[in-house]
């Protein structure tokens, strides 16, 4: 021991128990260390974490609102040329918590003062049920709010609410549909795009011009009025495109009035109704006899006597009794010319034709409302030969301007839609006839109008065409003599067709204007001769003046583009 | 030693006061940020009730009363409208008249292009388009 003291003086040597006292301290000092260090550490790292590395799941406190962010419920919808046609506004909603009111009796008679047309019985009984909510008026004008507010009953509270407007009224009631008050759409496009509407950040642009919606609107009031019919229908479709132009149902409807809408005024005449359509169907007749060769513009066929089969007599409107050539069975509208036309063509192809042209099944658009077609299970050859000239099948009017549509634009059928066509986009469609014959059946539509039943539907400068329709109503399955569907199916301008319209009126009496007449050619064609007289500038056109010699210029403007410029309507 | 002490206690201190004075300054601006997204709101509610009632109106149901009682409108006929061409042309023979030498005189070297140097299948087809104003029908009379 004593050695060990001199060779190392300095140094303290601590042995025994002392020595492993001391280890054991320094030991657990090193632990506790370490562990605090650690501890330290974890939490310096969280602190960087949070500070620097922000997850977005974490709310912040406070945050800029951001311009796409959405502030009421539902989607707006517009025009193609971005006219407001159904908005969501924010109006605040009236409820109460019936348990913290005091006096339900007094709460009600005071609140009556603020709103003179509510039911007091009924507010009172709703404000003493044992519930910790009822609505008791939605949607109240701001000074409503206001004098609700001044009343200083505590039970009573404002939920902020969407409400949809429709700021153009009954325009376009049809095509927009309306939503019930908790903004759930019921009809129209508001119930096809229901799920869409809710969920899309910025406005639906449709197909519809409502300038063009509020000619046709117009003018098929008019008429309607004039010739005291009982419901009319009308429709513009782009035949390039398939796009929906205008589509118009009468009676209409005020959607912003969602509650008290008539079923019967929801009823869309273009596409739900489905009406045996009458002549206009002999442009598809006609059509398929020329694809299928089967007849040219030069060939004829005896008309002379009406054609007995079964128990029936088909026999023409103004029976001119001679041959007639395939203009002139147009151009008169003969039905016995149309059946012989049909039936060389033979059954099975008129109703491969037919189905090709989409008549057999409801017609696709972007509603919901759509009818389908009533045909014959078994198709005969009398069935045939009723629908070569456009009984025994019943369409709708928006079956009807599609066909028309394929027929004038070259050949192809493009399914309609209510979507507005964004410039390059591809459109699909199926070729159904020939350009040649989609040339010689504009020719006859064009024929129609400048010399045949279709003269009122003239609109001088801009070429329309198209072909009269005159069927009896069925009831009780008898056709009515006194009850018909007149309408008229056309196009312009006819050397390059860009749009295909129809007019039709439902159960029209004549007048003396008329000479008593109600068919198609007196009650219908007149208004598309003014709708197209007011709706071609509208759309791009400029009309042909063929008498001013002075012009040197021909000014016959139709290009490609001009029916497409977006131009904005209102604004 | 006493040295480090003070400086460690100065730097403290300074960094609560500094802290404490950010900390406001946040709240300031969260506040600020609070009241600004309200009234973004509000207007965005406003712009929506304005752009509606915009859209209301203009019904052009509306426009075209008020247009026909209070203007005398009516709807265009087809000699209502010019092409640019002919719009030059007479702006030619105007400005021949008057004295005012801001001249318009070659129509083809304005800016706005006449819309029919585009169409040249139109202007060539004077016929081709007559055919159609006015279409001829073949009849046949009482024989085979």
């Amino acid at each position: 021991m004593s050695l060990r003291q001199n060779t190392q003086p300095e140094k303290i040597l601590i042995e025994g128990d002392r020595k492993t006292a001391i280890e054991t301290g320094r030991n657990r000092l090193i632990v506790a260390g370490a562990l605090f260090s650690a501890a330290f550490l974890v939490i310096g790292i969280r602190v960087v974490d949070v500070s620097i590395f922000s997850s977005h799941l974490e709310p912040r406190f406070t945050r800029s609102i951001t311009k796409s962010e959405k502030y009421s419920g539902r989607a707006d919808i517009v025009d193609r040329n971005g006219v407001l046609l159904a908005t969501s506004l924010n109006t605040a909603s009236l409820y109460a918590n019936p348990r913290l009111v005091l006096d339900p009796e007094q709460a009600a008679l005071r609140l009556s003062g603020a709103l003179p047309d509510i039911n007091i019985k009924m507010i009172e009984n709703k404000l003493r049920g044992d519930r910790g909510f009822v609505w008791l008026r939605r949607h109240l004008t701001p000074r409503q709010q206001f004098a609700v507010n001044r009343l200083g009953i505590p039970a009573l509270n404002f939920q902020r609410e969407a409400r949809r407007m429709y700021p153009l009224g009954q325009l376009g009631a049809h095509v927009l549909g309306f939503t019930d008050i908790d903004n759930k759409g019921l009809a129209g496009v508001e119930r096809y795009f229901d799920k869409e509407l809710r969920s899309r950040q910025n406005s639906l642009a449709l197909s519809l011009d409502v300038r063009v919606q509020h000619i046709l609107e117009n003018e098929l009031m008019a008429a309607m009025e004039k010739f005291d019919a009982i419901g009319a229908a009308g429709l513009v479709m782009n035949v390039d495109t398939g796009e929906i132009i205008g589509m118009a149902s009468l009676p209409s409807f005020d959607p912003n009035q969602s509650g008290i809408i008539e079923g019967k005024l929801r009823f869309n005449r273009t596409t739900q109704g489905v009406y045996e359509m009458g002549s206009t169907f002999k442009i598809f007749t006609t059509a398929m006899a020329f694809d299928a060769g089967t007849a040219t513009m030069r060939s004829s066929y005896d008309a002379t006597n009406p054609i007995r089969i079964a128990r029936f007599t088909i026999r023409d409107f103004r029976a001119k009794n001679r041959w007639l050539s395939v203009p002139e069975i147009f151009l008169y509208s003969s039905n016995i010319g149309s059946v012989k036309m049909a039936l060389d063509v033979g059954i099975k192809e008129h109703r491969r034709f037919l189905s090709q042209l989409g008549m057999l099944k409801p017609v696709g658009i972007e509603l919901l409302e759509t009818g389908a077609p009533l045909s014959p299970e078994r198709w005969r050859e009398i069935n045939s030969m009723t629908i070569s000239y456009g009984h025994g099948l019943a369409v709708s009017p928006l079956h009807l301007v599609a066909g028309v549509s394929a027929i004038v634009n070259g050949g192809i059928y493009r399914s309609p839609t209510l979507l507005r066509h964004e410039l390059g986009e591809p459109v699909v469609g199926k070729r159904i006839i020939s350009q040649e014959t989609s040339k010689n059946m504009r020719h006859l539509m064009r024929l129609v109008v400048e010399n045949g039943t279709g003269r009122n539907a003239a609109a001088p400068g801009y070429f329309v065409g198209g072909k009269t329709g005159t069927a009896e109503k069925v009831s009780d399955r008898k056709y009515k003599r006194k009850a018909l569907i007149s309408s008229f199916v056309a196009a312009f301008p006819m050397q390059k067709p860009k749009y295909a319209l129809l007019a039709m009126l439902d159960e029209p009496k004549g007048t003396k204007e008329t000479l008593g007449q109600a068919t198609g050619g007196w009650v219908a064609a007149p208004i598309i001769g003014s709708i197209v007289k007011r709706i071609a500038p509208i759309l791009g056109f400029r009309a042909y003046r063929s008498g001013s010699g002075k012009q040197k210029t021909p000014s016959a403007k139709v290009t490609e583009e001009s029916g497409q410029g977006q131009q904005v309507a209102a604004h | 030693m006493r040295r480090t002490t003070l400086l460690w206690s100065v730097l403290s201190v300074a960094v609560v006061v500094g802290l404490f004075i950010i900390k406001h300054r946040v709240q300031d601006l969260e506040d600020q940020l609070h009241a600004l997204n309200a009234e973004i709101l509000a207007d965005r509610d406003a712009t929506q009730v304005l752009e509606a009632e915009w859209s209301y109106l203009n019904q052009p149901a509306r426009l075209e009363a008020l247009s026909r009682k209070l203007l005398g409108m009516k709807p265009p006929t087809a000699d209502q409208t010019v092409t640019m061409e002919e719009f030059h042309l007479r702006m030619m023979l105007t400005d021949k008249n008057s004295t005012d030498a801001l001249v318009l005189d070659q129509p083809s070297n304005s800016r706005i292009e006449p819309a029919q140097k585009s169409d040249h299948r139109v202007i060539n087809k004077k016929l081709h388009v007559d055919r159609w104003a006015k279409p001829k029908i073949t009849k046949i009379k009482n024989s085979e």
